[in-house]
């Protein structure tokens, strides 16, 4: 009996001992979890009452790697911080953590992101998950518009209807300027979008009409120009291509230099059959304007490093242009949402870096300000430089189709020497006669100068120089 | 001796051969053809009393550029957000 008791003592306590020793670490380890989360989340929350939203954002994107998801009271948090700091800070984390979590900024953030790198379906996924009350609604309707009408599927228009109808009342109700703004030009660039649709079907006329509606001050203004030239150039009416075409000569938008404006400008002249027009301002285009593509292409080969362009929307680089492409390019990019959203943060990142810095705050926190700080002016330096590549290739690409046209110009006058005919008359100028005029559509005769209530509603009144008459019978 | 004689005048031989053989061909880099003066002027005489009606002329027209869509405008207007 003795050895009996003495032997289920032993087990007992075996067991007792062995519980112990297993359980006691996996508490430990469980506490010193929870106990580092409790402190992330704390430094999260310390850092965001502090409006250090930068260092905020990290401790709480560590808590959510540590976790491996997120609670709803740190997505609550998330949301507030990254209203603060913008998108742009998400740049610098994995895009495989953020898919973890589930937020509106983080969807928007992803669908950009996925359709950046052409994976339209997981763009469209994470667009979609934007509920219809979130302020970025419209943002995500246009992506999903976008994006279908890319792909060839007539499905888009129901998500551009959504993005105009939503944008509209959002801009009704919003309170600051900067938010009506953004809503204004998010459905814009929607209905923008239905008539470059009605572009790509040939049904010019109504895609003019749509143009028309949106304000001359919106901010895309200035593009459209070209694209209601390229309608009015497909209706055969050159004279009002034309004088839309020469808005781009007023001073209000010097900045907006578009070399594609130049072959169309040519294309006019030369479907008027007024060949001397078309030399002349071939002969404009390569003196000047590859001249200057030349100066900056140099330029650009000069400075690769992607931070370097970022000082062109600090301004630090102002007493520096002398390129007038600079200067325009310049210019163009500081009217565009991204640019504006993204300096927007990186001014708050720069705020916070130095207000720290004053205080006296820690190395490691300074160091991981100076990191973002670096990281977001890459970014926008990028931006910058491909937009100047861009540009090069543009003039490049025009240097080309005018060469083509000059030619054509050539091959007619032969033709036309050969066949012993002459055009009917030298350099032929028209009148009121030879100016087509919608309902809707206004008329300004060019009295020297440029108004600004009269940009975009200008039209030449050239007379068709195309008829052919014999040699002998002119003179 | 002589083998040797042979073989030297040989060799030297040859090597002058080689030698006046090299020649460099020196092509122009770059033409440049002036196309800015497009005036083309000229006079078609009229044709005595004995002509031939020649073969009428084949017109070829180059592809002058045309916009078919703004598909690129799309993309880049959605790039351009963020």
């Amino acid at each position: 009996m003795k050895t009996y008791l003495i032997f289920i003592l032993c087990i007992t306590l075996n067991l007792t001992g062995f519980s112990k020793d297993e359980k006691k670490p996996v508490k430990k380890k469980e506490q010193k979890a929870k106990s580092s989360s409790k402190l992330f989340y704390k430094k999260a929350v310390k850092h965001y009452r502090n409006k250090n939203y930068n260092l905020s954002l990290y401790f709480l994107f560590s808590l959510i790697k540590k976790n491996n998801g997120v609670s709803k009271k740190e997505n609550k948090l998330l949301t507030r911080l990254l209203g603060q700091t913008g998108t742009l800070p998400l740049y610098l984390y994995d895009p495989e953590l953020l898919e973890q979590i589930n937020n509106p900024y983080i969807s928007l953030h992803l669908a950009n992101h996925y359709f950046k790198k052409k994976d339209y379906k997981k763009s469209m996924a994470y667009a979609s998950s934007v509920p219809d009350s979130n302020k970025f609604y419209p943002e995500a309707r246009l992506i999903i518009g976008s994006t279908l009408q890319l792909k060839g599927d007539p499905q888009f228009k129901t998500y551009l209807k959504q993005c105009i109808k939503s944008a509209h009342k959002k801009s009704g109700g919003a309170f600051a300027k900067k938010f009506k703004l953004y809503y204004d030009l998010i459905r814009e660039n929607c209905q923008i979008n239905y008539a470059r649709e009605l572009y790509g079907k040939d049904k010019y006329a109504r895609s003019n009409a749509i143009y028309t509606d949106i304000p001359k001050t919106a901010f895309s203004w200035p593009y459209l120009l070209l694209e209601k030239a390229w309608n009015y150039y497909q209706l055969k009416d050159y004279n009002r291509s034309l004088g839309l075409l020469m808005t781009y000569e007023s001073p209000l938008l010097a900045s907006y230099f578009l070399p594609e404006a130049e072959i169309l400008k040519a294309l006019n002249y030369y479907n008027l059959c007024l060949y001397n027009d078309t030399a002349i301002l071939i002969e404009k285009f390569f003196k000047v304007y590859k001249k200057r593509s030349l100066n900056l292409r140099s330029y650009v080969k000069k400075h690769k490093d992607a931070e370097f362009y970022f000082n062109f929307i600090d301004r630090k680089l102002n007493s520096k242009l002398d390129n007038s492409y600079v200067k325009s390019l310049k210019n163009q990019l500081k009217k565009k949402l991204k640019v504006n959203l993204h300096y927007g943060s990186y001014k708050k990142t720069r705020k916070e870096y130095k207000r720290l810095k004053a205080k006296g705050a820690s190395k490691r926190d300074l160091e991981f300000l100076e990191f973002t700080m670096k990281k977001m002016r890459e970014r926008i330096g990028r931006h910058v430089q491909e937009y100047f590549y861009y540009f090069i290739n543009q003039i490049n690409f025009v240097a080309s189709e005018m060469f083509n046209i000059r030619l054509e110009v050539i091959s007619r006058k032969k033709d036309l020497l050969y066949n012993d005919k002459t055009l009917v008359a030298k350099r032929a100028r028209g009148g009121l006669e030879n100016v087509n005029r919608d309902t809707d559509e206004y008329f300004f005769t060019f009295q020297g100068a440029f108004w600004a209530d009269e940009l975009g509603d200008y039209s030449f009144g050239l007379k068709s120089n195309c008829k052919e008459v014999d040699k002998n019978n002119k003179e | 001796m002589t083998k040797y004689c042979v073989f030297t005048l040989l060799f030297f031989g040859l090597n002058l051969s080689f030698a006046q053989e090299r020649v460099v061909e020196k092509y122009v880099k770059r033409q440049r053809v002036d196309l800015g003066n497009m005036e083309i002027e000229g006079e078609v005489l009229t044709p005595g009393d004995l002509s031939i009606q020649g073969d009428k002329r084949k017109r070829f027209r180059m592809k002058l550029y045309d916009r078919e869509n703004f598909k690129y405008e799309i993309r880049n207007d959605v790039l351009n957000l963020r």
